[in-house]
């Protein structure tokens, strides 16, 4: 979304994109690194307990589909996200000015 | 207090269950078990189980909830069983020989208890997830 707000300036380099804006797409930038640094984490958790019990170093199933199970909600938890996100996006560039 | 918390209460209550199917496992195991490393026959092993405050610093609601932990297996101290059995090589002068307590009807119903709270604890996770999912649809 930053990208939105320096494509913004980068057009019009007379009007430059408010204070205002430009914080606040900072800010959400920085959620939705933060919201995907998340997944990657619990998606890294699943992993490690697929490859201790692919190894047979820990034989915890329930544990391993649990770290599956939180991994699976996590990604659908984002791509909903991103969903949202982008369809917001396009109604915003889809608008008749 | 979100779904994952939820998660993690389950999967304490999931290791608890399988803490104590092992521990019925090997009481029935050694159901008839006379040597033992200390001398003896075998001691009846039961799990303790404490409950933990998931985040003891969080919101008052989340200091209010608690998983399981297994604080310790408890090994029971009791004489044991006393039979008459005079050929067996584990007698004693008097022809006794010394059985661990272990009850097998109780253990089976242990066991059917311990396996129906591994299934209520994995359908709390089944149901969990099936409400996250659900939740993500919202607006579809």
């Amino acid at each position: 979304m930053i990208d939105l707000a320096t494509s913004v300036t980068a057009l019009s380099p007379q009007v430059t994109a408010p204070q205002g804006i430009q914080k606040v797409a900072a800010e959400f930038d920085d959620s939705v690194f933060s919201a995907i640094g998340q997944v990657d984490k619990i998606h890294g958790h699943a992993d490690n307990a697929l490859e201790l019990l692919a190894s047979g170093q820990q034989v915890d199933l329930h544990g391993t589909m649990i770290a599956l199970e939180k991994a699976d909600i996590a990604l659908r938890t984002m791509v909903s996200v991103r969903d949202k996100v982008v369809g917001a996006y396009e109604q915003i560039m889809n608008m008749a000015i | 207090m979100d779904i994952i918390d939820t998660f993690n209460i389950s999967a304490s209550g999931l290791a608890a269950q399988r803490v104590r199917l092992q521990t019925i496992s090997s009481n029935l195991a050694n159901a008839r078990t006379t040597r033992t490393e200390n001398g003896g026959p075998y001691q009846r092993r039961s799990p303790i189980f404490e409950a933990s405050a998931i985040d003891s610093f969080g919101s008052r609601l989340d200091r209010a909830l608690s998983s399981v932990n297994i604080s310790g297996i408890d090994v029971a101290t009791g004489p044991g069983r006393r039979v008459h059995d005079p050929s067996h090589p584990d007698a004693d002068a008097s022809g006794h020989v010394l059985f661990p307590d272990i009850d097998i009807l109780h253990e089976m119903v242990d066991l059917m208890t311990a396996s129906r709270s591994y299934e209520a604890n994995a359908n709390v996770l089944d149901t969990t997830s099936e409400l996250a999912n659900r939740a993500l649809q919202i607006g579809r």
